[in-house]
């Protein structure tokens, strides 16, 4: 394609229609605008310095998938087969024996269950979750987003992975036996089917909800990944041990960031700064290279 | 008022040398810097105009466009049909896309200021047209906009412009031609 062979057709511009065009002016970029792009450049190519892992590769990635999968097929069938086998016994139990085993089953498991679903909810939010968060093989800092295939999978056996699942499914299995028991609004068969069913799908529930919501943390965690290269302005001072606090201007929207910083000297407040890593939804910052320039924060908060 | 032929050199021309390109795909700091500094003109000035409204998002996204380059840049092919320039002003571009059709803004911005020049009435002239283009320019669709931008202040041709925004070269031609229609008061009315 050369230029001496513009078309000229009728459709295209005119000499007048040009010199027109031409009067709006574009502005020049700031100074020190290619030093900024290339260290946003380098720092995008470069490890984040939270990262301890190398990423996935696709044929690992595709590997760990396989092994989740014969893991939840065989935890599933053990559920399956167990949840039967423990109706049945139920059943058993109460025609044999008068119902107070089967009574003692029901206080025992919705005990259990309850006390674990209390510590989670008190004291330990987010943990009674790590074994499904972990299951995937992935760390929190990296591949999310990149294998969609392999989340949505995850998705529909991690469930089974979680305690969340187990504590929700005991106390419901067991809040709802002693109840139908306890009150006799059904006889022990239909007591044991009902439990058991109520406590597979709370559990199932809760257990999908709440990895829903760490799925989009940490999909938000990802997105904040994409600051790493930008500059800013330091809002708070940061030392080394010393969280501060900076803001960001990303298509034209301020955003507020944690900071961090591994330098030796302290960052006071007002020095423009470069993301060089994310610790979560932490930036990691240095002094920023292109200081001596006026940054695209320009205004004080 | 300043010639500032420097950003709509044709593509093919005003290109980085062999030897500065080799060792900027290497990855070389200063060859990458110079590679910035040769299309940073023409980069700023395309965003600027295909972003015209929103003034705040213009330096990050040239920044953003340099970065896809600069990362993207080992696998830009020298000995492939594309020139540097038109690559590099093909990822602006559809960067700018990208951005445009993921939000619109509520409220469009025209700056009112033009650097000031030593001929006080040729100019005010030139600037009130100038601004008149600018509000013409963005009220059009982005489609548009992104057809005239390339063909006016970049001299791609019609098959650049095709290969750029991926359609056919006849809707190159009608998109102009429906820009052009759309800019008829300001580029025929009264100077």
């Amino acid at each position: 394609m050369s230029n001496t062979e513009k078309p000229d057709e009728a459709g295209d511009l005119t000499p007048e229609e040009r010199r027109r065009l031409e009067t709006w002016k574009a502005p020049d970029p700031p100074p020190g605008f290619s030093a900024q792009v290339v260290t946003r450049a380098r720092v995008h190519q470069a490890p984040a310095p939270s990262r301890t892992t190398a990423p996935l590769s696709r044929a690992e990635r595709e590997r760990r998938r396989r092994r989740r999968s014969a893991a939840a097929a065989v935890l599933g069938g053990v559920a399956v087969s167990g949840g039967g086998g423990f109706v049945a016994w139920q059943a058993a139990v109460a025609q044999a024996a008068g119902t107070s085993h089967a009574m003692t089953i029901y206080l025992a498991a919705l005990a259990f269950g309850g006390v674990l679903l209390i510590a989670s909810l008190v004291g330990g939010h987010g943990h009674a979750d790590h074994d499904a968060g972990h299951a995937d093989g992935h760390d929190g800092d990296h591949d999310h987003g990149a294998d969609a295939d392999s989340a949505a999978h995850a998705a529909l056996v991690l469930p089974f992975l979680s305690l969340r699942f187990w504590i929700f499914g005991l106390t419901f299995f067991g809040l709802t036996g002693a109840i139908l028991h306890g009150f006799g609004l059904a006889g022990p068969l239909a007591t044991a089917i009902i439990a058991s069913v109520m406590g597979l799908g709370m559990g199932y529930g809760a257990a999908q909800v709440f990895q829903t919501l760490a799925r989009q943390t940490v999909g938000q965690i990802a997105a904040d990944g994409g600051h790493v290269g930008r500059e800013g302005k330091l809002l708070l001072p940061t030392a080394r041990g010393q969280r501060g606090k900076m803001r960001v201007v990303v298509n034209g929207v301020a955003t507020d960031l944690l900071t961090e910083t591994d330098e030796e000297k302290p960052l006071p407040a007002g020095t423009a700064v470069l993301i060089v890593g994310m610790r979560g939804t932490v930036a990691v910052i240095e002094r920023s290279p292109t200081s001596n320039h006026p940054t695209e924060q320009g205004d004080e908060p | 008022m300043e010639d500032r032929a420097e950003d709509r050199v044709p593509p093919g021309r005003g290109e980085l040398d062999d030897l500065t390109l080799a060792r900027a795909r290497a990855g070389d700091e200063q060859a990458l810097t110079a590679l910035v500094d040769r299309y940073q003109r023409r980069v700023y000035a395309l965003v600027t105009r295909m972003l015209v409204g929103r003034p705040q998002q213009v330096e990050d996204l040239a920044q953003e466009v340099f970065v896809k380059v600069l990362v993207g840049l080992p696998r830009f092919d020298p000995r492939g049909p594309a020139k540097l320039s038109s690559w590099i002003l093909t990822v602006a571009t559809r960067a700018c896309l990208d951005v445009l059709k993921a939000k619109r803004p509520q409220t469009q911005e025209v700056p009112d200021s033009l650097p000031a020049t030593s001929d006080p009435e040729g100019e005010t002239a030139h600037r009130q047209m100038g601004r008149r283009v600018e509000a013409a320019m963005a009220e059009l669709s982005e489609d548009m906009r992104a057809v005239i931008v390339l063909r006016a202040y970049h001299d791609f041709d019609y098959d650049e412009i095709a290969a750029a925004l991926g359609i056919e070269v006849g809707t190159v031609k009608s998109r102009l031609g429906r820009a052009r229609l759309a800019l008829k008061e300001v580029l025929e009315g009264e100077p």
